[in-house]
Formats: C-alpha cells, structure tokens, sequence
C-alpha cells in the first residue's frame, strides 16, 4: 500500500495548520506527502525524524512543490524538477517491493489569466512527465499528483491532445487495445477524482460536507466546491485505487477544517486559519 | 578601523505588541457580551514575505464555535512593528474598511473605534439571531 496526502498550505504558518499537520502525520501515517505552496523548515521541524524531504536546490523557498517520504520505506532512484518546480518527479521503489513507480508532483498553472493561458503553460508539463518516463525511469507507473488547478469534469483534462485523462477505466482498456479512431488511444492518465465528486458518500451511507478541496462563493457561477486538487493514474496502475481509504480530509480526531456555516459573501467555508485548501488522501495497492 | 557591529535602537516594549493589545481587547469580548461571545485572536506567519498576521475572531460557543474573523492587523516587521494595517470585515464586503496605524496609541484608538462601529454590532446583532433561532428550533 502507498498512502499519499495532497495539500497546498497557501504559504501560511498558522498554529492550526501546524497541529493540523502533526495530527494528519500521526493519524493517517501516509507514506508520502505532497505539498504546494508549502514554505518554510516549520514542515520540516514538524515531520521530523519519520520523513525526509526529497532534496531538490531551492524546495521550501520558493512556493512550489515539495515532496516528504518517509524515512526508510522508499528507495528514491532519480529526481527531476522543472518549471521552477511546479514539477517533481521522482523514480521510486518500495523498499523489499516488487513494482518501481513514480511520483509526479505538480502544482500547475491556475485560471489567474485566462484559460487559453493556462492550457499553453500546463501543456509543456504533462509533455515533461511523458519524457521522463520514458527516458528517466522506463516505466509507466506513473501518479501525477497535487493543486491540478482542474475540475475532474474541466476539458482541458480530458483533452485527447493535453492530458487525455478520463473517468471511465473499461473505456481505457477497451480502447487502448482496439483504438476505434484517430484519437490518441496510447497516452491515458485515468482520473480517479470523479468519484469523489457528489455529496453522498457510498462507502459508509452518508453525506459529505465538502465535495471539492476549494470553496468560493460566487453571485453568478457555480459550482461553489472545487475538486481541484487530485490525482491521475496511468492505465497500467488505474485498478489500485483503495477507495476506502480515499478521500477530501476534512477534519482530523482534534480539530475541523471546515466551519459550520458562513455568514459573508466573501467567506470560505474553510476555517480562516486554515488553508485555502483542504488536504487530499489517496491510497494505492503498490506493494 | 571603525567598528561594524553596533548597538543601537531599542528592544521593542512588550505593552506595545500589536498582538498583545488585540489580545487585550479579544479578552474583552466574553464579559461585555455576558459569555454569548469569546474572543481570539490567533497569528499568520505569510512564509513567502515574512509578514505577520493577527486577526481576531468572535467565537461563538453555541454555534459549534463558529469563529467570525472581524479584525486582522498586519505587520510587515517583527521586530519594529508598526506601523499596522487594520482590516475590518464588515458582513456586507462592499464595507471592509482598511486604516493604518503609525504607533500603539493610534493602534489603540483605531481597534476600539472598529470594535465600536456599526459593522461590527451588525455582526454580533447577526450571530446572536441566529443562536436564539437555533435555540427555537432545538425546541422544536
């Protein structure tokens, strides 16, 4: 199993989001940590000793991402960093496993600008990924994971000529073996995140609070929850997800990330001292 | 040779921490309210500009400890901190208002007139409503 948390921290260090993170590490012992927009050697101080960070020249200075393994579980075989380090791949194996596999950690380019913007910026980083699995680890066992900046249902993911993500993993076997047309059939990232949207939780006959990592309240559009931090699977690892133990954190045995309810326009149902994102838990059968 | 360490300046008053005062007035809040409010009030640390943040928060017990953040103080020096920015949020955002401070005293002047305002009594009017229809409907 490899247990994986998401979380862009907003380069904030409050005390909450500090006990936050002390709480999530021992609650949820995840192997790996993801982090976007996550600065300082607080986060080092506070999962010290049972995770390393991936050392890559400027991680924790600039706002981009970092990656914490923990200690003695991985061999790391290499890592790549590139677009100011808004990607970090790295080559991994369990250590006593079986399979190697890599991380992608991404925190891509925002709608700031415009979308036509964001498409052009974004584009060049899943090419990147692409290289490196070919040239760098010559396996496709590949996680991108992180602040995606995307919906699951946004067109850019699921573009054939960008990301080519999709929801549905009998369409990928089906097509990748008996392509039915000019689409790019070979290069599919399938994108478990789509089973995470909708408020009503299949697992355990309840409702979710949260059906997204990102809140904002808009007079004119929808929606208000945005699944925007997530992960996507190559095809040859898309049947691993544990869905059990997958999900939107939102609270952890001490404290609520989220508040009870909003009285301002302008307010996120995210408790202020809080991130402006709530943290994401994928667990995968890689053994 | 002249010298190139130097003691020089004062060691900030501790009476005058931006955060020490806004805790001052936070600590306030439970009293003059009759225990229906508790105030807090919490620091950021914004990683990238080393600035801080202190905002204070009405706290509601019988809301689930709703925390309503009403007044947050920037500073951009820990050690010489003023001057403070001074943020209101008002519930309507058309009226936030932002002011600055150059030193304590006007610090002190400027939190008790935003502690005093219409915006702020139209927040408590408003999360004291709601705790009498929470009230009303747990009667229910």
């Amino acid at each position: 199993m490899v247990k994986i948390i998401s979380w862009n921290t907003n380069k904030k260090k409050t005390a909450f989001i500090q006990n936050a993170l002390t709480e999530l590490a021992l609650e949820q012992e995840p192997e790996i940590f993801v982090f976007q927009e996550c600065l300082g050697q607080y986060v080092n101080t506070i999962l010290d000793p049972h995770y390393e960070e991936i050392p890559y020249p400027g991680n924790g200075i600039n706002r981009r991402v970092r990656i914490f393994l923990k200690q003695n579980t991985f061999i790391k075989y290499a890592i790549k960093t590139a677009f100011q380090n808004k990607l970090v791949f790295v080559h991994l194996k369990k250590r006593g496993g079986l399979e190697d596999f890599n991380i992608a950690g991404v925190h891509l380019y925002s709608k700031l600008n415009t979308e036509r913007q964001q498409l052009w910026q974004n584009k060049p980083i899943v090419e990147t990924i692409e290289l490196y699995e070919k040239h760098q680890t010559n396996n496709n066992r590949t996680i991108l994971i992180g602040d995606l900046n995307y919906n699951p249902y946004d067109t850019t993911l699921s573009d054939p000529f960008v990301f080519n993500a999709i929801e549905n993993q009998h369409l990928i076997h089906n097509f990748s073996i008996n392509p039915i047309g000019q689409r790019n059939h070979k290069n599919y990232w399938y994108n478990p995140m789509w089973n995470l949207l909708g408020d009503y939780d299949f697992r355990n006959s309840s409702n979710k609070i949260a059906t997204g990592t990102f809140f904002l309240y808009n007079e004119s559009e929808v929606p208000y929850w945005n699944l925007i931090d997530g992960a996507l699977l190559r095809p040859s690892i898309m049947n691993r997800v544990d869905y059990q133990q997958t999900e939107v954190l939102t609270a952890t045995a001490q404290r609520q990330f989220l508040k009870p309810f909003i009285i301002r326009p302008d307010e996120s149902f995210l408790v202020d001292d809080f991130s402006d994102h709530l943290p994401l838990k994928i667990t995968l059968n890689i053994h | 040779m002249s010298k190139i360490w130097e003691i020089s300046g004062e060691a900030p008053k501790t009476d005058e921490n931006p955060e020490k005062i806004l805790n001052e007035y936070a600590s306030r809040l439970k009293d003059d309210t009759d225990g229906k409010f508790v105030g807090l009030v919490t620091e950021t640390i914004q990683e990238d500009t080393a600035s801080a943040t202190y905002a204070l928060y009405i706290v509601v017990p019988a809301l689930k400890s709703y925390m309503y953040r009403l007044i947050e103080v920037n500073s951009q020096d820990l050690v010489a901190p003023y001057p403070v920015e001074l943020r209101l949020f008002a519930k309507d955002p058309k009226y936030h208002k932002s002011f600055y401070a150059q030193d304590a005293k006007s610090y002190r002047l400027k939190l008790e007139e935003l502690i005093k305002s219409a915006a702020t009594k139209a927040i408590l009017v408003h999360l004291k409503t709601l705790i009498e229809i929470k009230k009303e409907y747990s009667k229910e």
